[in-house]
């Protein structure tokens, strides 16, 4: 279980997340919703140990990870899929697919994994030896999803997948999310895209200015007018 | 003017050597190493001190590339080590500032233990020389050939074959993303440093053949940084060639216009080359 206790994260003196608390139990899938520059970012990159916050706690199944650099989270069991994709460009496919279970665990069941990964996402099989930088911005996305599984971690953070994605293939992608839950493991995504994500998720945070506002279950949050209004564009009647 | 060629492909291949350690660096982290070519200075006196105690400068090699593996480890830990997390421009600036301070403070402690006195190291088969088709091949020149070939070849098997290798490729891509893989990037940038002073062995030797004094590291400095801007920022294996073409077009200059000009010819084809191909010789091809 990933919890986060009362964060604050400041980036020099500007501060942006405020007494931010979230938990992620086994299995779930959980959102984090609301618009650009809410902190949404800030908070999934302090997860996995790219900023530090300046007061309380992130644990994962009672580890702390506040103070962990992000190569030793990865090994703690939490892989990251950054914005943008972040691939190795200039590598193949295969090749970023192999630093993705760079970590010691991973690294003796890579084949397998590997397996595993190409069954999810076939296409990337028939690219393996092309360069990363060639693929177009749907297969570029599932290489990143991929690249993260390859550490055969039980959490995945995903950051802005949807981003520059036509609507069909962001449908894909989220079903492959829920396809890859089902594997077992347990995710936290944030998202631009409030409707599709609410119809995957399990439960959703809302965060605005960086404070959480709001949480609840997805299926009612999608029906509250705060969400319809804000997010939807749905006027109440 | 064949004789000139071989001449220019010998400076060359020392050239080609000198750059591939800068540019192990420089591709990797964004680190510009000023005191590179003071470590060459100092492995070329740790070589003419093992000279004196009877080891051939050849098979010094292996002891000062430990040497300067683990000072360049040390280093890397006590001084650049606080850079890796600066944005790339600030990381350039500030590596060029600690490296600028390191290459004063190397070369005035040469100069305080062993003078300013030009050496060199003279064993027995300094001036011996093959000939071939009626040219003069001389040995040192064509081991130092011979070894950049080797060092090429150990080093892409390194980055290409082992995992330790593809992570530093890595990292050179994006190390954030890097992190985000289980990668110590810390580790990775110490290690890479340390390779790149121990890949600087072998110029130390090859120089401490010809001659050296405290204070010529910079010149062998700027011979290895001209190279890497012309074989392209982050490509390794461009540097090696790009070293023949400095070396061969020295030479030519020699043979047209005389020994004075030859470092103005080679920085006139170095501006010329950066005007014309501005992502340098081989900037799109093969990259690492």
């Amino acid at each position: 279980m990933l919890k986060v206790e009362h964060i604050d994260v400041h980036y020099g003196d500007l501060q942006v997340l405020w007494d931010v608390s979230l938990e992620v139990k086994d299995g779930e899938i959980v959102a984090l919703i609301g618009s650009n520059g809410a902190g949404k970012t800030t908070l999934i990159r302090t997860i996995a140990g790219l900023h530090k916050p300046s007061s309380g706690n992130i644990s994962y199944n009672g580890i702390l990870l506040n103070n962990q650099s992000p190569h030793k989270i990865v090994a703690l069991g939490i892989s990251m899929v950054p914005e943008g994709r972040r691939l190795f460009p200039k590598m193949t496919v295969l090749g970023n697919l192999e630093m993705g279970a760079f970590h010691k665990e991973a690294r003796p069941e890579k084949d397998k994994t590997l397996h595993w990964v190409y069954e999810i996402f076939p296409a990337l099989r028939e690219r393996s030896q092309q360069s990363a930088g060639s693929l177009s911005g749907g297969e570029q996305q599932m290489l990143a999803i991929g690249r993260a599984l390859m550490a055969k971690n039980r959490f995945l953070l995903l950051d802005e997948m949807s981003l520059g994605l036509s609507p069909l293939l962001v449908k894909n992608i989220f079903e492959i999310v829920v396809q890859i839950n089902k594997a077992g493991i347990s995710i936290f995504i944030v998202e631009q895209n409030v409707p599709m994500t609410l119809k995957v998720a399990d439960r959703a945070y809302i965060l605005e200015s960086g404070h959480i506002v709001g949480q609840g279950m997805a299926k009612a949050l999608l029906k509250t007018a705060h969400i319809r209004e804000a997010y939807l564009g749905i006027n109440p009647v | 003017m064949g004789q000139t060629l071989v001449y220019g492909i010998l400076n060359g291949a020392l050239y080609g050597i000198i750059a591939l350690g800068i540019a192990l660096v420089f591709g990797v982290m964004r680190y510009l190493n000023l005191a590179h070519g003071s470590f060459i200075i100092l492995g070329a006196y740790g070589s003419l001190f093992l000279f004196h105690l009877g080891i051939d400068p050849f098979a010094s090699i292996p002891l000062i590339s430990i040497l300067l593996f683990l000072a360049g480890a040390v280093l890397f830990k006590a001084s650049f080590s606080r850079l890796t997390i600066l944005p790339e421009g600030n990381k350039i600036k500030n590596s060029l500032l600690i490296s600028f301070g390191l290459m004063l403070l190397i070369d005035n402690l040469a100069t305080l233990i062993w003078t300013g006195d030009e050496r060199s190291i003279t064993p027995s088969y300094s001036g011996f020389t093959f000939g071939l088709f009626g040219l003069r091949l001389p040995l040192i020149g064509l081991m130092g050939v011979l070894l950049a070939l080797v060092l090429i070849s150990i080093l892409h098997l390194f980055l290409t074959r082992t995992y330790f290798g593809k992570s530093v490729t890595a990292v050179s891509q994006d190390h954030e993303a890097a992190s985000l893989m289980g990668i110590n990037i810390n580790q990775t940038f110490l290690i890479s440093f340390a390779i790149s002073l121990t890949l600087a062995s072998i110029p130390s030797v090859l120089i401490g053949l010809k001659a050296f004094s405290p204070t010529a590291g910079i010149q062998w400095f700027n011979k290895g940084i001209i190279v890497v801007m012309l074989s392209g920022i982050g490509n390794i294996y461009g540097v090696f060639p790009a070293g023949l073409f400095l070396g061969i077009m020295e030479a030519i200059s020699v043979f047209l216009f005389g020994a004075p000009y030859r470092e103005v010819t080679g920085l006139a084809v170095f501006i010329l080359i950066m005007i014309l191909f501005p992502k340098g010789l081989f900037g799109k091809r093969i990259e690492a």
